[in-house]
């Protein structure tokens, strides 16, 4: 079973099921997924204009190429890189995250915390690919929030040659949300 | 225009010390900044941009997402730290969701100074506040160059 989530205009996919069914995810594995886009300059000062970061290997070509040969990703943009485009000519986009794949009873998500190992620079030009593997769903919790599971998920980030790139530890909290009635009841 | 050199100073490990303070950073956080987080980080997950789906989630507003802080706790480190310096590790704990209308300020610290592996190592914690207290946490581990080269 699956659904959608329905934000006005954007749809997130989701599959329902029950913890049971959910707990059979663990150890399972994602195919490779292939970065939509290389990673580009564009993108990156784009970024640094969000977060407001002047660090010259991202905005001075000179002194990026003298330390990397070549303008680097800030190491925030990893999970960027591989957000899939919102719509193709070709039909449906790919599915974003293993995660929201699991089959579980909460109807909305939110992300908790990450941990990641940064093991060579992404540079412009490297079209980066992702292997994600489900770790982890734990029990029933409940939170400020909702009620929910937390599912932990590793990903492997690899360029175009193969070599490793990052290891990225995500935890997020799939949860529905508790009414004023059920968090006075 | 200032040269790049006295823009960007660089650390060097043999200078650091244990409880250094890193320079605060405030940034407030409107629906502008949203806006902009959603596109500089192609993620529309609605609790991001739609204020009906955020406050639906328990949140009060629509709230930055995970890749923000990412950035932005790299950003406070990177300052400090240089441009020679390699973010090996980041750990982030998102607490609360910081929403539009809050004002974030950083608390920032070196932890740990030490070596492993021949490597010259720093351990930066990075809290990321605003009015109503702790929105998310970062722990980030640099590989600094050092001054000398200890042959």
């Amino acid at each position: 079973m699956s659904g959608t989530v329905q934000g006005r205009d954007i749809a997130i996919r989701l599959a329902f099921g029950s913890y049971e069914e959910a707990k059979a995810w663990i150890g399972r594995r994602s195919a490779i997924q292939f970065c939509e886009d290389e990673v580009n300059w564009p993108q990156i000062k784009y970024f640094c204009s969000l977060v407001r970061d002047g660090n010259p290997n991202y905005w001075d070509e000179d002194e990026a190429r003298g330390r990397y040969g070549a303008i680097i990703s800030p190491p925030g943009m990893l999970m960027v890189w591989s957000m899939p485009a919102r719509w193709r000519p070709d039909g449906v986009p790919e599915q974003p995250l293993l995660a929201t794949q699991v089959p579980l009873p909460g109807d909305t998500l939110i992300n908790v915390s990450t941990e990641t190992e940064f093991l060579r620079p992404m540079k412009v030009g490297d079209r980066l690919n992702v292997e994600e593997e489900v770790l982890d769903i734990s029990p029933e919790k409940r939170t400020r929030l909702g009620v929910g599971h937390f599912v932990v998920t590793m990903g492997t980030y690899r360029n175009q040659r193969g070599e490793l790139i990052a290891r990225h530890r995500n935890v997020l909290f799939r949860f529905r949300t508790v009414t004023l009635a059920e968090a006075t009841a | 225009m200032m040269p790049p050199a006295a823009r960007c100073p660089q650390r060097y490990w043999d200078d650091v010390r244990e409880g250094e303070l890193l320079p605060e950073v405030t940034l407030p956080v409107t629906l502008s900044l949203c806006v902009l987080d959603a596109a500089a980080t192609r993620d529309f997950f609605p609790g991001h941009h739609d204020r009906d789906y955020a406050r639906g989630q328990n949140a009060r507003d629509v709230y930055l997402n995970t890749m923000f802080f990412h950035g932005f706790v790299d950003r406070v480190g990177g300052e400090w730290a240089g441009p020679d310096a390699w973010l090996f590790r980041r750990r982030l704990d998102m607490v609360s969701p910081v929403c539009v209308g809050d004002t974030i300020r950083t608390e920032a610290r070196v932890l740990r100074r030490y070596e492993h592996d021949g490597q010259s190592l720093v351990e930066v914690e990075v809290r990321v506040l605003t009015e109503r207290g702790l929105g998310a946490a970062a722990t980030l581990t640099y590989i600094l160059p050092r001054r000398t080269t200890g042959d």
